[in-house]
């Protein structure tokens, strides 16, 4: 009985390790890559990506609301080489003299598929804008979009619920068991354009000025929407209905219970422990041209925890790494006096480097056992 | 022995194709070669006028020369006429139109896809060429109809000429040195009536005139330094390269009198006066005493100014695509006679081409002070010189002419190619920030440019694979062998580059965006690339293709090349498209073409190719 099984799970891991499923895996990669490269065209980097690659299938939509399956995405074609490797790597590719080279070149691989992976599901990119002077503790996605009611009755302290972009959605119902209200979302677009007009029905806050109409997406990769919500408040002694958007810097207290509270429609924010201030940003011309020479930050990290208060520069290639953040030179504007910094957060970037460097060692080791092989032969012939 | 003889011949070649080199260009009384020599600044390094000349004239009309009669005028002859009897340079038919329909409703002449007009035509229809080319302006770069574009290119071409034509003196004043100095003369007494006179009425006549005067020449002076197209006045005193300054802004600088007129203001205005009087003493001790200033304040500068010159005059690579070009005829020859003594002859041939090749690439890295790999031009000529230097190492040790022919034929078309690129500007330009990184550009961009060059080889070794063996009945025992093992190496060594450029690139990306990948067009090409490679081999170790197979995809191997080079910097979008280049487009769909083609015969039965067609009975 165990034996029956070790054999034909033994069978399964040898018909997973087939080459021909690796090339068939590789030939749908390729496919795959030239699809999303011919569809950033309209649909800019992100969204391509999100479509074709950070996705288990490509789905044609022939009807609305009609999907069909009809090529697989990057995490599925990512998944099945996974298993290929590893099985491939069980069965054929051991650790013998002959071949440490390959096994090392796989293994290296191996390391960057699962880098990728942690990476496509873990990373966290932001971005954090300040002028000079400006000290600011939270960076902002570029994309993504949060819901928030914000206890302001705290004396040191605001209290932040937030309500990701993931339930953001015509209908639903938000509640948390802090709050004395419930939110029901009664329309909510991912980007709309805003109009000086009132928005029927709203008595409360700057609806009873503006009003939104819904647009399609903006898919360039420079291209902001403008997300918008209107949204009714519940509770036992207070009813009331807003519009929220991303699109002014305009805040909106209602009182429920005696308790303020601020509800924001705005760009998720990630927070962190320790401060970070603009002191300086300069950018260099090449003389007489109007080509960029150089772009830098200056800023003054304060982190109270630890007692920390320095001047750091940040500039082209160079930057600054900080408790699991990495702060880069991104952008800047309004006349040089505003910096753009990138905000990477990867518990996977250490991987491409193993990888890089298991790899580099197979390909010498192997191409250093392939010449002294023929070294060899050729020795022996003469 | 032979050998000797030929070994002595060699050096023979390579001696004479040296000294014509050195040969001093004869241009008759005016020292013009040497007026190319001086150095300017221009986008943002200094370079000789020379180099300015050259590179204007390619973005004008796609040419270095220009042919009138009785004689051509070269590229600095041109800039020369322009300066001093713009009337003339005016009348010459050198701006290149590319859209039938920006002229057409002129005349049949103006319909053709490709045509050259005077600055006078183009005068004539200046208000059609600006209220074009704003609204197309307007419009997103991705997507401008090639009309748009065009006109954006042909009033690109005008600004550029206009610029160029008044950045040493206004074009519409002939006597600007008597005017230069007159200013100087009377710059005392004229500031002076202004000082001691507030009331206009109570001056004289004559202090009147004064001040008109100045007020003309402060006109002038305002107009040069806000056309100037680049910045010929050397700060003596200071070494900052932002510190030179343009004709007008010197002069202007000088309004202040306790700041002396630059010297070189006066030395180029009597140059050019001079050049206009046909006074070649003049224009020549003009000359010699601003050289002489150069020489004692900027000495480094000016020798690289003038390495500048003298390789822009040696045109190294023409002659790396002249010398291969000789090459592949008598390779050619060598297949029908004398195999031995016409391949040994090729071979030597290649390798001054090579030579040439190989200075051109080292003077240009000199120069700039970077890698080779800097654009999409030194790439190309990058991917020649690997193919090349590659391709005479494996004839070394083979000697079966195959290495030889088809990285020869990679040498020259790559240089064909950097040739039509270098027409949108200075090849010499200046890195974006992002790029600015010799560490990376030396192992990262080195080694993806490398890998292109492993797979240019790969394809074009199986192209000769699949043509000689179809074609012809001499692929066959040893030479097939060595053959589909040259096709192999190249895959691999593709395959390693490749793979290893494409990691340091993302590595790159790492340290400077913080995003080891970002699917971004350039990336997605590289990854193709190795994809491709890695299916090849694994396809072939699977058994799912057999030699044949193996062929034709390493054919296809130079599409997906080709693709990641050019392609998708045609898709204009993600970070690294700053080489955007355009109307290539036609080229690239009829070498994918090509490649089709060569993939198909690759796949008709072995039974009815040439070589193995007697193979069965």
């Amino acid at each position: 009985m165990f034996n029956s099984i070790k054999s034909s799970l033994k069978k399964v891991i040898k018909a997973m390790a087939s080459l021909k499923i690796t090339v068939l895996l590789l030939i749908s990669l390729f496919l795959l890559v030239i699809m999303v490269t011919l569809a950033q065209v309209d649909l800019g980097i992100y969204y391509a990506t999100q479509r074709y690659l950070n996705s288990f299938a490509i789905y044609w939509a022939p009807n609305k609301g009609l999907l069909v399956p009809i090529f697989p995405g990057g995490y599925t074609i990512g998944t099945l080489l996974f298993f290929n490797l590893v099985a491939a790597l069980a069965t054929r590719i051991w650790l013998k003299p002959k071949s440490y080279g390959l096994w090392l070149i796989h293994m290296g691989l191996l390391s960057l598929l699962i880098g990728s992976g942690i990476t496509s599901f873990k990373a966290a990119e932001s971005q954090l804008a300040f002028s000079e002077g400006e000290s600011k503790y939270y960076s902002e996605s570029t994309r993504e979009i949060e819901l928030v009611v914000i206890d302001t009755s705290g004396e040191t302290k605001d209290a932040v619920i937030s309500f990701p972009e993931a339930l953001l959605k015509e209908g639903s119902e938000l509640s948390h068991n802090t709050l004395p209200f419930t939110i029901t979302l009664n329309s909510y677009s991912t980007n709309s354009t805003l109009e000086n007009k009132a928005t029927p029905g709203i008595q409360n806050g700057y609806g009873q000025h503006i009003s939104s109409r819904p647009l399609p997406i903006f898919t360039q990769d420079d291209a902001r929407n403008i997300a918008t919500a209107i949204v009714s408040i519940d509770s036992d002694n207070y009813k009331d209905k807003l519009l929220l958007t991303t699109g002014l810097e305009a805040t909106q207290v209602i009182q429920v219970y005696d308790t303020p509270y601020r509800i924001e429609l705005r760009h998720k924010r990630y927070y962190v422990l320790y401060s970070i201030q603009l002191i300086d940003f300069q950018r260099k011309l090449y003389p007489g041209t109007e080509i960029p020479h150089s772009f830098s930050s200056k800023i003054k990290l304060n982190n109270k925890k630890t007692g920390e208060e320095r001047d750091v520069l940040i500039y082209m290639n160079h930057p600054f790494r900080y408790e699991g953040k990495t702060y880069f030179q991104a952008s800047y504007g309004e006349n040089e006096t505003l910096s753009v910094l990138q905000v990477v957060e990867n518990p996977g970037w250490l991987f491409p480097y193993i990888s890089s460097t298991l790899i580099s060692l197979g390909l010498l080791i192997h191409f250093l056992q392939m010449l002294i092989a023929r070294l060899k032969k050729d020795q022996n012939h003469a | 022995m032979p050998n000797k003889t030929l070994k002595l011949a060699w050096l023979g070649i390579g001696i004479l194709l040296i000294v014509t080199l050195l040969i001093p260009e004869t241009n008759g009384p005016f020292k013009i070669k040497q007026f190319g020599e001086l150095p300017v600044l221009e986008g943002g390094r200094i370079k000789p006028l020379d180099t300015i000349a050259r590179n204007a004239l390619l973005m004008i009309q796609g040419k270095q020369t220009i042919r009138t009669q009785p004689k051509s005028l070269t590229s600095i002859e041109w800039f020369l006429l322009l300066s001093t009897h713009p009337e003339k340079a005016d009348a010459l038919e050198i701006f290149v139109v590319e859209h039938p329909q920006l002229f057409g409703s002129l005349g049949d002449k103006y319909q053709k896809q490709k045509y050259r007009v005077s600055f006078n035509f183009l005068k004539e229809h200046h208000n059609k060429i600006i209220t074009q080319s704003s609204r197309a302006l307007e419009m997103e770069p991705g997507q401008r109809t090639p009309y748009q574009k065009q006109i954006i290119a042909l009033n690109n071409r005008l600004m550029l000429y206009f610029k160029l034509k008044n950045t040493f003196k206004p074009e519409n004043n002939p006597q600007f040195t008597d005017a230069i100095q007159s200013f100087q003369q009377n710059l005392p007494n004229a500031l002076d009536a202004i000082k001691t006179h507030s009331q206009l009425e109570t001056l004289s006549q004559e202090k009147k005139k004064l001040i008109s005067e100045l007020n003309m020449h402060f006109k002038d002076f305002q107009m040069l330094s806000q056309t100037s197209n680049f910045y010929p006045i050397p700060p003596f005193g200071s070494k900052t390269t932002s510190d030179w300054k343009s004709v007008g802004d010197s002069l202007l600088q000088s309004l202040d009198i306790t700041i002396p007129l630059n010297p070189a203001v006066m030395d180029y205005s009597k140059m050019l006066s001079a050049y206009a009087n046909n006074d070649s003493n003049g224009f020549n001790s003009a000359l010699a005493s601003h050289r002489n200033l150069i020489q004692s304040q900027f000495p480094k500068l000016f020798y690289k100014s003038k390495t500048e010159a003298f390789f822009n005059h040696a045109s190294l690579f023409y002659r790396g695509i002249l010398l291969y070009g000789l090459a592949l005829i008598i390779l050619i020859i060598s297949w029908i006679k004398a195999p031995r003594f016409l391949g040994k002859l090729a071979y030597g041939v290649v390798s001054i081409g090579f030579l040439s090749h190989t200075i051109g690439l080292l003077s240009r890295m000199l120069l700039h002070g970077r890698p080779p790999v800097t654009n999409l031009y030194s790439s190309a000529i990058f991917v020649g010189w690997v193919a090349v230097f590659l391709g005479l190492l494996i004839e070394k040790r083979l000697r079966n002419s195959i290495a030889l022919f088809a990285t020869t034929i990679i040498g020259i078309l790559t240089l064909i190619i950097a040739h039509h690129l270098a027409m949108s500007g200075d090849t010499l330009e200046m890195m974006q920030a992002v790029l600015d990184s010799n560490f990376w550009l030396s192992t990262h961009v080195v080694t993806i440019t490398m890998g292109y060059a492993a797979v240019a080889m790969a394809g074009m070794f199986a192209s000769i694979y699949i043509l000689m063996g179809f074609l012809t009945k001499r692929l066959k025992g040893e030479r097939e062998k060595t053959l589909r093992a040259m096709v192999y190496g190249s895959i691999g060594l593709a395959l390693t580059l490749s793979f290893i450029g494409t990691v340091l690139g993302g590595i790159w990306a790492d340290q400077s965006w913080g995003r080891f990948w970002g699917w971004d067009p350039k990336e997605n090409g590289s990854i193709l690339i190795v994809l491709w490679m890695a299916i090849c081999l694994h396809a072939r170790f699977a058994g799912l293709v057999r030699t044949q197979g193996f062929m034709v995809a390493a054919v296809f191997g130079n599409i997906v090349f080709v693709w990641s080079w050019f392609g998708v910097n045609m898709l204009g979008i993600g970070l690294h498209s700053y080489g955007f280049m355009d109307k290539s487009f036609i080229w690239l769909v009829g070498f994918a073409v090509s490649q089709l083609i060569i993939m198909l015969i690759g796949t008709m039965p072995l039974s009815i190719w040439t070589s193995f067609r007697d193979e069965g009975k």
